[in-house]
């Protein structure tokens, strides 16, 4: 058994980090309440800006626009995947960048030419280790992602796209539920279509349902216009709206504006996920600190016990030699 | 009577991606549309308009609220109008041109990021990938 004093000191060094880990997990609960009032206050902002374009395509649906447009090959697919800079989150980081992995995967597997951006430190080190062909790398971000930033990935994105550089644009990040729950997601970002609204939790269905697309079906291979984006829903019956200036100079700046909306949407989920999972890991860190330390005062009793009991035993042994 | 006092007004609200800036009632709102400022009565036709940097001024009951907006977009529809737009700071009468000077001013520094970090940011990759 070990001495006494050794386990004491290894009870102070865990108790140490108990300190810290419980300090993390303060922190972090005392974010997570900002981080879920930004992303309401968010998705009202996006929600407006949804409802404009829905009512735009249900009334002129006609009007076209380069962001829209499918492309025809379908070759070049540009990835933005969203992870974190800071460790000690849990499973957070390996969840996202697996996701990303595997769509990277089954792309290349249907012989599809995959370009990476990403966001955050720890996605950058594990693609670059892997030797992944990165575009861009977004660093410092995750811990209070601006507007301003998601509009500057965004402009990234759009010119990739528009200059020819990129067929679609898929985004992955990690949707917040509630500080105990997050899933990895991934989405179509450009061309905006119908399908730019839905996340999927499985890449394959993604590719699925996105991808593979016949040439000939109104999302494949041709123009989208508009009126693509409210497929299957019910618009408002009301008369035509009054456009200020006119309806295709709203178009080219709502649509830029969707875009930053969806990464501003997207790095605000990926935020609160984020400091949701270090909640949960620094809560279990934490609790597994506690249980060791429990079981080491054990152990040092025992230790300390036997350390007096044999000295005991020597001073009674002494004793009796003197006695005798 | 008060109902049908009520039912002359329409609500606005004030959205940027930050946060909700201001959500009321109005009888009349003025915005700085792209092309001029236009006034919104309620039973308005709907209105999808592009915002240029200014004062939005919105009038309940008599009392004028002063709003300076920076880009962004309006919709009025259904007896609700939403004003979506990347920042509004809430002024008063006397401080309107003041406002809108800052509002251009930030509006020309964020731009001047944007396009110094844009650049900074392809620089420090082409060099990382040179590195690698």
């Amino acid at each position: 058994m070990e001495k006494p004093e050794k386990i004491q000191k290894r009870i102070k060094s865990i108790s140490d980090t108990q300190k810290i880990t419980r300090a993390m997990k303060m922190i972090a609960s005392s974010k997570i309440k900002k981080a879920q009032s930004r992303i309401m206050e968010a998705r009202d902002f996006i929600y407006g800006i949804e409802n404009i374009i829905s009512d735009i395509a249900c009334f002129s649906g006609f009007i076209s626009n380069p962001l829209l447009k499918s492309p025809g090959n379908d070759k070049n697919i540009l990835i933005v995947g969203i992870t974190s800079d800071k460790g000690l989150c849990g499973d957070y980081n390996s969840n996202i960048i697996r996701h990303i992995e595997n769509a990277v995967n089954k792309l290349i597997g249907i012989g599809k030419k995959v370009k990476l951006i990403i966001i955050g430190k720890r996605g950058k080190n594990y693609f670059k280790y892997i030797g992944y062909d990165l575009d861009m790398v977004y660093e410092n971000l995750s811990d209070y992602p601006k507007f301003l930033d998601a509009r500057e990935i965004s402009k990234h994105i759009i010119s990739r796209y528009v200059e020819g550089n990129a067929d679609r644009v898929l985004l992955c990040y990690t949707e917040f539920i509630n500080p105990a729950e997050n899933t990895p997601v991934i989405m179509q970002l450009l061309p905006i279509s119908n399908y730019s609204k839905t996340v999927f939790r499985d890449v394959g269905k993604l590719i699925n349902s996105i991808i593979d697309i016949p040439s000939d079906s109104p999302h494949g291979g041709t123009e989208n216009t508009v009126s693509g984006l409210i497929e299957g829903k019910v618009c408002r019956i009301f008369p035509e709206f009054v456009y200020d200036p006119s309806l295709s100079e709203i178009l080219d700046a709502i649509l830029p504006e969707y875009i930053d909306s969806t990464v501003y949407g997207a790095l605000l989920d990926s935020t609160a996920s984020e400091t949701g999972a270090r909640i949960t890991a620094m809560r279990s860190a934490s609790d597994n600190a506690a249980e060791i330390i429990k079981e080491l005062i054990n152990m040092y009793h025992k230790a300390r016990q036997q350390e007096i009991t044999l000295e005991i035993a020597e001073v009674v042994s002494g004793a009796g030699i003197f006695s005798s | 009577m008060q109902k049908e006092e009520q039912k002359k007004k329409f609500k606005v609200t004030v959205i940027t991606p930050e946060q909700k800036v201001f959500e009321s009632i109005a009888d009349f709102i003025s915005i700085p549309a792209k092309s001029g400022s236009m006034g919104i009565l309620p039973g308005h036709l709907p209105v999808i308009a592009q915002l240029k940097i200014g004062i939005l001024k919105v009038v309940n009951d008599g009392q004028q609220t002063y709003i300076g907006v920076c880009r962004g977009h309006f919709e009025y529809f259904g007896m609700l109008a939403r004003v979506l737009t990347e920042r509004a700071i809430i002024t008063e009468y006397a401080l309107r041109q003041k406002t809108i000077e800052e509002l251009e001013k930030k509006h020309d520094i964020t731009q001047e990021i944007t396009e110094e970090t844009r650049k900074v940011i392809q620089a420090i990759a082409s060099l990382k990938n040179l590195r690698g």
